[in-house]
């Protein structure tokens, strides 16, 4: 049975058009690879939301498909949370539409917003056993992630597990459920460098096995890691969404030094690359890797002091997307 | 909910054709389909999480303990000072306890930032609504059969023979167990309505407070008090209880089906904290 669950607030009227709001930020939708379109999952056109009067949301155009990871970033206060929680049905939209795929059914989606939305009176094994269970999982389900949730004792209540046992009990219950849209928002809060490497294959293979994850997060190098896609969030505003492929694409720069600069970058455009110079003195190198580097410099017998791959930080690279997006 | 909802389903093969006879529709629908069945095994799936879910916390433990102790004092303090206890007497403590106890289950949702993630295991708020209130109710109807059996076993033992008949206890026990159920209702709308734990109990507490006092000002409106109704549902008499019963429940249970429709058409509107309160 196939189900579509359309929930729309007020129409975007004339007035919001009239603002010229989206001719600020336009934004772009990133389809997978995969010649096949995959249907999208979550589907946001022209989101507005409220909140005590106050515009949170505004103008959103998204699409969420399945089988991907999907990053969000932004400040705080950006309204990354409010985003998470329009898309789920948890607040009320002001304006626009969303369009859920298969996913309002009981345990279709689910999210972990945070590490202590546990009842501290609650014994942990339970609290897991129930989620999993409402989640449509089975016993060995239960065993499974209770065993990934690597709490000591079956009888500790919540109240008592330290913030990363907290985080990872609900992450675990979260896995096991094998929901079609899993949303998490500052997953690695909390974790140690065991759990955020348990919670990066996890979150693979669910995405593996076709689930729609969708990571808020403010530690960009775990992002960078884990997403296919990743959306910029700044003042309600969606600035953009870009494939994470663009961001290693622009990772091709190499820095160089020598002996004899000169002779060196001489060769070097000669040879097809684009060649820069870097603040501090050594070329900036593109359009050829440091293996081709090698190669033509041990060819040509000049000597190399450095010979380091550049890639620019994600957040640089976002700022410098979204100073584009603004000034297009 | 949000706004529109549509749903758009497929459902080929699910739609009955008007030229069917009678017989074989009956036919049909006397036949247990797998689905049918697998449905009704869903459907107690869910019912048995909810009850371990309701009952895993210390909260309704230590309410179910305070009433029968409550009961129990009652009675013995009454029959040590040589008088008889009255339905109303014993039963006493029912509301605020069973008001609480709604507050509490529904509260704790709200308190520990759980409530979304209910919602989400559920499908949908009015679904998850339903659910929450469903357990309420079954800890309420469990609040008046615990003072009950609590009060009935101590009059039997310490009393004389005023609420030791079989028939006069079933009738009493009946009226607290749909006294308890009302105000465990109560509770739960009337704190998923201010969206908070401790607003929620505290209101429950200052209601049953200040009921006694507006009481008077109300003339023949009083009835309708939820307090009241509860109180004269409790002291009827055995004889008269079957008479009265009706009006008095429908009017508990009118009042805190009323609150039970606020509380949901709040919920359905108001955005769902995703944060501990």
């Amino acid at each position: 049975m196939t189900v579509t669950t359309v929930v729309s607030g007020t129409p975007p009227g004339p007035t919001r058009a009239a603002e010229g709001e989206r001719t600020a930020y336009p934004t772009q939708v990133c389809r997978p690879p995969t010649s096949a379109a995959a249907e999208a999952v979550v589907r946001l056109e022209g989101v507005e939301v409220r909140l005590g009067g106050l515009p949170i949301l505004r103008d959103i155009d998204l699409a969420l498909e399945p089988g991907r990871c999907h990053g969000l970033v932004g400040g705080n206060g950006s309204g990354k949370t409010t985003l998470m929680r329009a898309t789920l049905g948890l607040v009320r939209l002001s304006a626009g539409r969303i369009e859920r795929q298969q996913i309002s059914g009981p345990g279709r989606a689910m999210a972990v917003f945070g590490p202590r939305l546990l009842h501290p009176g609650r014994r942990a094994r339970t609290e897991l056993a129930l989620r999993v269970w409402g989640g449509g999982g089975s016993q060995a389900d239960i065993d499974a992630a209770w065993t990934q949730a690597r709490i000591p004792s079956d009888s500790v209540r919540c109240g008592t597990l330290s913030l990363g046992q907290a985080h990872r009990l609900s992450l675990a219950a979260a896995l096991a459920q094998r929901p079609r849209l899993l949303v998490l928002d500052e997953p690695t809060v909390g974790l140690d460098t065991a759990s955020v490497t348990w919670l990066r294959e996890g979150l693979r293979a669910l995405v593996d096995g076709g689930t729609c994850v969708w990571i808020s997060s403010h530690d960009l190098s775990e992002i960078e890691q884990v997403v296919d896609t990743i959306t910029l969030l700044e003042g309600g505003r969606l600035v953009r969404t870009e494939p994470m492929s663009a961001f290693r694409a622009a990772a091709d720069q190499v820095r160089v030094d020598g002996a004899e600069p000169e002779v060196l970058r001489e060769r070097l455009v000669a040879a097809g690359a684009t060649v820069q110079p870097a603040p501090d003195g050594p070329l900036l190198v593109s359009g050829m890797t440091p293996g081709a580097i090698g190669a033509l410099a041990s060819a040509e017998r000049l000597t190399l002091t450095e010979l380091t791959p550049v890639r620019p930080a994600l957040g640089t690279w976002l700022a410098a997307r979204a100073e584009e997006a603004v000034a297009r | 909910m949000n706004g529109r909802i549509e749903m758009q389903a497929d459902l080929a093969g699910q739609s009955g054709s008007s030229g069917k006879s009678r017989r074989s529709r009956r036919s049909r629908r006397s036949r247990r389909s797998p689905r049918s069945w697998s449905s009704r095994l869903a459907l107690l799936d869910v019912m048995h999480r909810d009850a371990w879910r309701a009952v895993s916390t210390p909260g309704p433990w230590l309410i179910l303990a305070i009433t029968a102790a409550s009961a129990i004092l009652v009675v013995r303090g009454i029959t040590l000072a040589g008088a008889q206890p009255s339905q109303p007497m014993v039963h006493l403590a029912v509301p605020l306890l069973a008001g609480l106890l709604g507050s509490m289950t529904v509260g704790a949702d709200l308190r520990y930032g759980t409530w979304h993630l209910e919602v989400l295991l559920a499908g949908s708020r009015t679904a998850h609504w339903l659910r929450a209130t469903a357990s309420v109710l079954a800890l309420g109807l469990l609040v008046g059969a615990t003072s009950g059996l609590a009060s009935w076993g101590c009059c039997a033992l310490w009393a004389d023979d005023s609420l030791g008949s079989v028939d006069a206890a079933r009738r009493a026990a009946g009226a607290v167990m749909l006294a308890a159920a009302a105000w465990a209702i109560l509770g739960a709308s009337v704190t998923a309505i201010f969206g908070s734990q401790i607003a929620g109990t505290s209101g429950v507490v200052v209601y049953v407070m200040v009921e006694p006092l507006i009481e008077p000002t109300l003339g023949m409106q009083a009835t309708w008090l939820p307090g009241k109704a509860c109180s004269e549902l409790l002291a009827a008499s055995a004889d008269g209880l079957a008479d009265d019963a009706r009006s008095l429940a429908f009017r508990v249970l009118l009042v805190a089906s009323a609150l039970w429709v606020g509380a949901w058409l709040t919920v359905a509107r108001r955005p769902i904290p995703v944060v501990a309160t």
